[in-house]
Formats: structure tokens, sequence, C-alpha cells
């Protein structure tokens, strides 16, 4: 009796492995080429492009997320498209406005709508709507965050304060139905590329009203959440949300630049990065974005299989660290010259990221607009740091603290270990501090916080989206710099208003100089890479300009395999 | 028996105000501003301040509880900060996908627990009482997310026969719901075991035996009906348990239930979403042991009495 019990237990354990042999050798692998590789698990159609996201999407309203726009950038116009161009830059094109002009005094925006667009609702997009966009986003009685993309407008701050309730004749002065003028407080040079931020989407005022009030009012409103009310102009509409499980977006026959050439896009929420890859190997998946698995990143480049299905593009962005100024002994320049130069950033980058970015010296990424290739290179020398360091008295070297938080990925929080370790070696004592992601922030804003590392994406192809926003008065001590060259930063503040676009760009490369390389007032680290592998099938897939998870799928064909 | 239930009920509803109570406050003592976390790296001093006031955050922590226990009554248990959606909302479609999961998962646990339980019990100390011993303590050691990832890569990576992630049909069901019932059907065999072999000691066994009944029916009619006692309270308690979300598997197998929902309000700090899918799963919990209390007094007749 035992024998023939082991004997079968035997042969089942025999079955088994050689079930699992069987489907080694291709089934893992998965063609994806949609014509008979791949049978989809999911329901829907093979002419749907499938992406993963490791997440819950925040909101598809624009107004209530600063971090989520995948759903805005489809199912949205914006006055205004930024889009990339071959050379690894980008363009401001027409998007709902065909035509502008600005005025001599930089304060108005004479906008010209296209005509014939159309919401998914048969309203057509007007200028009544971009009032309502900036008054709805402006109104107090929401929650909105992306407020400061339009409190520039004249009479904005008396909506946000109550006092008013719509910026209509001072901030937006509509002439008709297609055309209207935008009015600034000030000149804001910048302006323009902002318009093509999500923030700046375009929302219908039917739709919104007929939302809000469906879900109870303006804080409970069900536009962005709920399908049936989330009504937009663009490629792409809102079908389906299922919480945690997935959205589709259908494709919108009636867009006004053509139907897109696929049926939609299938977002799926796969929050274990294991199971994404699992699934792109089978070509269950479309894309694969390998910033949540950084560590497949060599095996995916050198597979013979994928080495030819890599799209890779250098993040318009930049990972700093920050020295703040008010603590002793960061106060003297020598220090933070030793500091930048000791830091091995190339090692750091070919360790922790396989070499995919490229070594900062300066602020801005290549791809911006006063993009300086002349600046010189911040030496690594630690020998050269240990004088500076001797210089100032610290040729003992000190102690400091590095606060990391507790939502920092893998890479940031290995990446101050090897700091620690490098800094160590030119006798500076580095202790890490863990702090919880809410009292960082917290802490932060009181310009308190202690050396930290973080990475900054742009918005817009703008220096001023980068200078202004870490440099300006307020924002220096907000972002615990405390950067006291009052001088640059009088400059800097001065300049977003120049109306002179080439002195303008000439000022900003001045003003990067001086306050990294001269003053030293941070330690830029590299312009990280986004890396995404794609299934053959996938054509004209375009990344985001400035290097985004999110992005439009407009452009993107899906083909039978070769 | 009636008064045995209503004290039961009694003792749990100020168990539930108590739950309510420790986890708002806890959850209120953190430090740090959640607004400032909602806006990340594009964070705005003006918009921190007047989203925090607008959402009641700069009220002092007693006036906050009180709006929450009174909201709560009324079934809003507030709108989560990153999602923007009512959390009674964002529950409601969590736990239809949680309540499959636990009652596959329990079907797969009862279904190789007791049978595994009672074989083992009868063929003591053989090699298959210690084969399913063994494979028991298996299902209880092996780390969930692990026994997950293999199935996943043995399968459908390898073999291509079930969808990797999603919860949509069947099929998706089959890995998710074996992996977390072996891990509980372990606990199931083991007290079936121990319970029916104390059972199968009892002198009315013998009596039975001596009256010349068949073994089959000495075992199920007056051993296992006995023995199940204990094992029918485990199994209720381990549902609800289940009922309260399963995080590993739910992650590992991109299910939306309330185990993913309470891991990405930890994630984003989305307090409302936290504290409510807390209290709702601990409220789960609390009613599980109700109905294992009341359970029990219905199959123990010393209760019954008593």
């Amino acid at each position: 009796m035992k024998k023939k019990l082991f004997a079968a237990l035997l042969s089942a354990a025999m079955i088994a492995t050689c079930l699992t042999g069987c489907g080694g050798g291709d089934s893992g692998s998965g063609d994806g080429n949609g014509t008979g590789g791949v049978s989809y698990d999911d329901g829907f159609a093979e002419n749907v492009l499938r992406i993963t996201y490791d997440h819950e999407c925040e909101s598809g309203d624009p107004r209530q997320t600063t971090a989520d726009y995948i759903i805005p950038m489809n199912i949205f116009d914006t006055l205004l498209i930024t889009e990339s161009t071959p050379d690894g830059g980008s363009e401001l094109n027409p998007g709902a406005a065909e035509s502008y002009e600005i005025s001599e005094d930089g304060k108005t925006y004479s906008m010209h709508l296209r005509q014939g667009i159309k919401y998914t609702n048969g309203e057509e997009l007007t200028a009544d709507d971009v009032l309502y966009t900036v008054d709805s986003m402006l109104d107090p009685e929401r929650n909105t965050l992306n407020s400061p993309w339009m409190d520039m407008l004249v009479g904005a701050q008396d909506v946000l304060d109550g006092n008013a309730t719509t910026v209509e004749g001072k901030g937006i002065i509509i002439h008709d139905d297609y055309n209207f003028d935008i009015v600034l407080t000030e000149s804001y040079a910048p302006f323009l590329a902002t318009l093509s931020t999500p923030a700046w989407s375009i929302l219908n005022r039917e739709a919104c009203d007929a939302a809000d009030e469906a879900g109870g009012g303006k804080t409970g409103t069900f536009f962005g959440s709920e399908p049936e009310y989330t009504i937009g102009s663009g490629p792409f509409i809102l079908k389906e949300w299922v919480l945690n499980d997935h959205i589709y977006l259908e494709s919108n026959p009636d867009y006004w630049r053509g139907a897109p050439k696929i049926d939609g896009v299938l977002i799926k929420v796969v929050t274990d990065a294991e199971t994404e890859r699992m699934m792109f190997d089978q070509g269950q998946t479309d894309i694969f974005d390998l910033d949540n698995a950084p560590h497949l990143l060599p095996e995916y480049t050198t597979s013979e299989q994928w080495k030819d299905c890599i799209v890779p593009k250098v993040t318009f962005g930049v990972s700093y660290l920050a020295i703040n100024e008010n603590i002793e002994p960061f106060g003297d320049v020598r220090v933070r010259k030793a500091l930048q130069m000791s830091v091995d950033k190339q090692t750091i980058l070919d360790t922790l990221y396989q070499g995919a970015g490229v070594v900062a010296h300066g602020m801005y990424p290549a791809s911006m607009l006063c993009y300086n290739k002349d600046l010189p290179e911040i030496p690594y020398d630690p020998e050269a740091a240990k004088a500076l360091l001797a210089d100032a008295g610290y040729a003992d070297g000190f102690d400091m603290t590095i606060a990391t938080n507790s939502s920092d990925d893998a890479n940031t929080k290995e990446l101050v270990q090897i700091l620690q370790a490098q800094w160590g070696q030119i006798g500076i004592n580095v202790t890490i501090d863990q702090m919880d992601e809410a009292s960082w922030y917290d802490v932060r804003a009181t310009g308190e916080l202690p050396m930290y590392k973080a990475t900054w994406w742009g918005d817009f192809n703008d220096p001023d989206n980068f200078i202004y926003t870490f440099f300006s008065g307020a924002s220096t001590k907000t972002r615990s710099f405390n950067y006291y060259n009052t001088e640059a930063i009088a400059r800097i503040e001065a300049a977003r208003h120049m109306v002179d676009e080439a002195e303008r760009m000439e000022e900003y490369k001045e003003l990067e100089k001086i306050v990294i390389q001269d003053d030293a007032a941070w330690i830029p680290l590299f312009h990280l890479e986004k890396t995404r592998v794609v299934q053959p099938r996938v054509k004209g897939f375009v990344p985001h300009w400035a290097g985004w998870g999110d992005c439009s799928y407009y452009s993107v064909e899906l083909v039978a395999a070769e | 028996m009636g008064k045995y239930i209503t004290k039961r009920i009694l003792i749990s509803i100020p168990l539930m105000i108590a739950v309510v109570l420790v986890v708002f406050l806890m959850l209120q003592v953190l430090p740090g501003n959640p607004v400032s976390v909602m806006m990340g790296e594009k964070a705005n001093p003006a918009v921190i301040e007047r989203v925090t006031e607008q959402m009641g955050l700069n009220d002092p922590v007693l006036v906050r509880f009180g709006r929450y226990l009174i909201d709560a009554l009324h079934g809003d248990l507030g709108i989560s900060y990153k999602l923007n959606r009512p959390i009674a909302t964002l529950i409601g479609e969590a736990f239809p996908n949680t309540v499959k999961l636990a009652i596959t998962a329990a079907l797969v646990a009862w279904i190789i627990g007791i049978p595994a339980g009672v074989i083992s019990a009868i063929k003591k100390d053989t090699l298959l009482d210690r084969f399913l011993m063994g494979f028991s303590l298996v299902g209880i050691s092996l780390p969930v997310f692990w026994a997950a990832m293999l199935m996943q890569f043995i399968f459908s990576a390898q073999l291509g026969l079930l969808p990797i992630s999603g919860y949509t049909t069947w099929k998706h069901m089959i890995m998710p719901a074996f992996v977390l019932g072996w891990a509980s059907s372990g606990t199931i065999a083991r007290l079936t075991r121990s319970s029916l072999l104390g059972i199968m000691k009892n002198d009315y066994i013998r009596t039975a035996r001596a009256k010349g009944i068949k073994e089959s029916l000495v075992v199920v009619r007056h051993g296992l009906k006995n023995a199940m006692i204990p094992v029918v309270t485990m199994m209720a308690m381990q549902f609800a348990s289940l009922l309260s979300g399963a995080v590993m598997t739910e992650t590992v197998f991109g299910i939306g239930g309330i185990g993913v929902l309470m891991v990405s309000a930890v994630n984003t700090r989305d307090m409302p979403l936290l504290q409510g899918s807390v209290i709702f799963s601990t409220m789960i919990i609390i009613l599980g042991n109700l109905v294992a209390d009341i359970l029990y007094s219905f199959l123990d007749p010393k209760i019954r009495e008593q």
C-alpha cells in the first residue's frame, strides 16, 4: 500500500515537472504581435493598447491632482500643445487655440480658438469653457491643487479670496465664442508654455455642472471619477474605471485632429513589479516602464529579443542634493564646493541606474531652451575637496545629516548610503535621518530640513520652471535651501518679466552659473533617462517630451507582425 | 441561549465604538500635514494653507472626531484625499472582490483541510498521515507572496494556463483562491486531526463501536460531529480574517480588494481612506468573532444549557 502511494506521488511530481518544462520554451515570452501569439485574457479587443499603472490613478480631474495626469492628457484639450522634436527637444504647437498674439507689454494674450471642437456630450468648446476652467480652478469652495497655474490672471486673487466668483472681464475678456484675451497682472514670459500643461485642460461648463450636481456638490463632484460625467474633447473618452483593476479610454472618433488609430487604451493597475514583468513577457501588456523595475534594465537592454524594442528618453528634469545654508558649516561656499567635488556621480549613475542618464553639472537638462553646453564641468576630485575643507577650517571633517523620507524609492535610499561612504573618505561623517513623508515635507517648509536628495520634473520648457521654482525669494526658504545671494534672487525674480526672449535666455544661462557653480547652492547629480520596452506590434509611440511617465497615446498604432 | 447571544452582541457595540476612537486618534497623532503630501514636489505654501483650512484639518481633534462619528453613523466615511471619491463608495467597490476571494479561498481551505485532517486522524502515523500533515505544514509555513509568485511563474508564465493578474473571470480566481486557501487549510487540517484524535478516545466512541456500528459511521456521526466544534469556530474566524483583506494575495494578483485599498492608503498617506478601511476591516473581524461565538453556542450543548 505504501509503495503504491509513493509511486503515485512520484508520478504526479514527474508529470508536473514535464508540464513545466514543456511550457518553458516559448509561451513564456509571448510574441505580442497581435496575430496569434497572444490570446488576451482581459476581454478587450486586439487593437487596444495595454499599459500598466503601478498604483490607482488619483483623479481624472486636472483640478484635483498634481501627479497623475494620464487621464487629463488623453481626454482633454489644451490651448497649446508641447510636442517632442526629432532632436530630443520640444516645440510649442497650436492646440485648441489655432493662433494667438501677445501684447507689447507681455500682459495680454489674445487667443483664437479653433472652430468645431466638440466635447463628447455634443457641446462645442468655446471661450466660455476657458472662463469656466479658470473660475472653477480658483473657486475657494473646491479643494483645487493647481490654482498656482492661473493665479497670475487679473482678478484671480479676488476669486481665491472669495471676494469674487469670476475673472470675467478682468483676467479673461471674451469677445465672442472663439476669441478672448487672457490678461495677466504683470508680464510673465513663460506663460504661453504653461498653457500646454495638463492643469490648463479646458473643461466643459455644462458637463462639470452636471457632475457637481450628481455628486452632491463641488467637493463631491463626479467629474474626474465617474466616466459618465467626465466629459472631454480629447483623442480618447473615459469609458470605464474599475477601481484598483483597470481604466479604459476608448478612442474618440470625432476628435478634431482625426480619430486615433487604436481602439483604445487599457490601463491595468498592477502594483507588483514582478507581476508586471511576467505580463509583459507574456504579451499581455504592450509597454513596460522600467522605472517600476530598474533592476531589469540590463536584462532587457541586452536581450536579443528586446534590445531593439527599447524606447529611451532623457527626462526634462534633474536629480540634485539640496544644501541648507543655514546649517553650519554649509554657510561657507568652500565647504559647499568641496561637497560638490567629492561626489562620484558617474559611479552612482552606473551602479544604481545602470548608466541610464547623464551626469549634471548645472540645473538645466539638454533640451532646455537656454541649455548651456559650455557650462564648465564640476570635476570629481576628492583631493581638491579635502584642500578646500582644510582651507575652510575643516581639515578633520565634520558631522552632517541627510534626511530621507519614507516614500523615497530604493535607489534614493541606496544613493544616500553611497554618499555616506564617499564623503566618509574625506572625513565627513554622515548620519542618515529617515523621516515620515508628511513630517519631511512639513520640516522642509519651515526651512529647517538638512540636506536631502530630490528630483524635479519640468512642467514646461522654460528655465523659469526650474530656477524660479527653487531660488525665488519665497522658494529658497520653503525648500530649505536658504540661499542668501539676494542679488541673484532679485535677478531670478526679474527675469520672468523680461520681454526680449534672447536677452532673457542669456540671463538664465548666467544665473545658472552663479547659483550652481559660483555659489554652489546645490549639488546637481544627473538628468536621468526614462526607459521603456515596448512590444514589436507597437509603432509610433512617442514618449512625453519631458520624459514623464504619463503621456498622450494619440500617435500609437498597433500593427501585425512582419 | 437568547440571553447568551444578546450578551455577545451588547459586548460588541462598545468594542466597535472603541475601535473607531482608537483608530481615529492614532491617525490624528501622526505628525505632518497630509496636504503637503498630496502636493509633493509641487508644494505651494498658499495652496497648502487654503486646502488645509477647506478640509477642516485646522479644527481641534475632538471637533473632528465628533464630526467623523456623526457622519460615520450616517454612512459617510468622508472623501479620499487622493482618489477624490467617497470612502464608502471605494469600500463598496472593493469589498465584493474581497468577498469573492474570501469565499473561494475558504472553500479551498475547507475542501482540502477537513478531509486531510480526518484522513490523517484515521490513518494516524502512516505515510499518508505524514504526507498530509507535511503538505499542511508547507501551506502554513510558505510565505503567501512566494507561493503566489511561484504559481504565477508555473501556471501563467510557463504553462500559460491561467491569467497572471486581474480579477474578472473565474480563471482569474483560481490561483489566488488556492494560494490563500492552502495557507488556511493547514491550520484546519491540523486542528481537525488533533480534535478528532482526542474525540475518538472517548468512552461513547468505544460504546458505539461495541454496538457494532460501522467504523465510517462511528467516525462521521459520533466522532467528527463533536470534533468539528473547535474547527468550525476556527473556520468562522479565518473567514472573517479573509474578509478583512488579504494584503499580499491581493497585491501580487492585482485584485482590487480591501487589502489593496489599505496599502494604497498607507502609501499615499490618505488618512480618511486608511481610517475608513481599517475601521471597516476591524468591524468585519468583530462581527466574525460574534458569529463564531453564536455558532459555537449552537454546536456545543454545554453552552446552550448555560
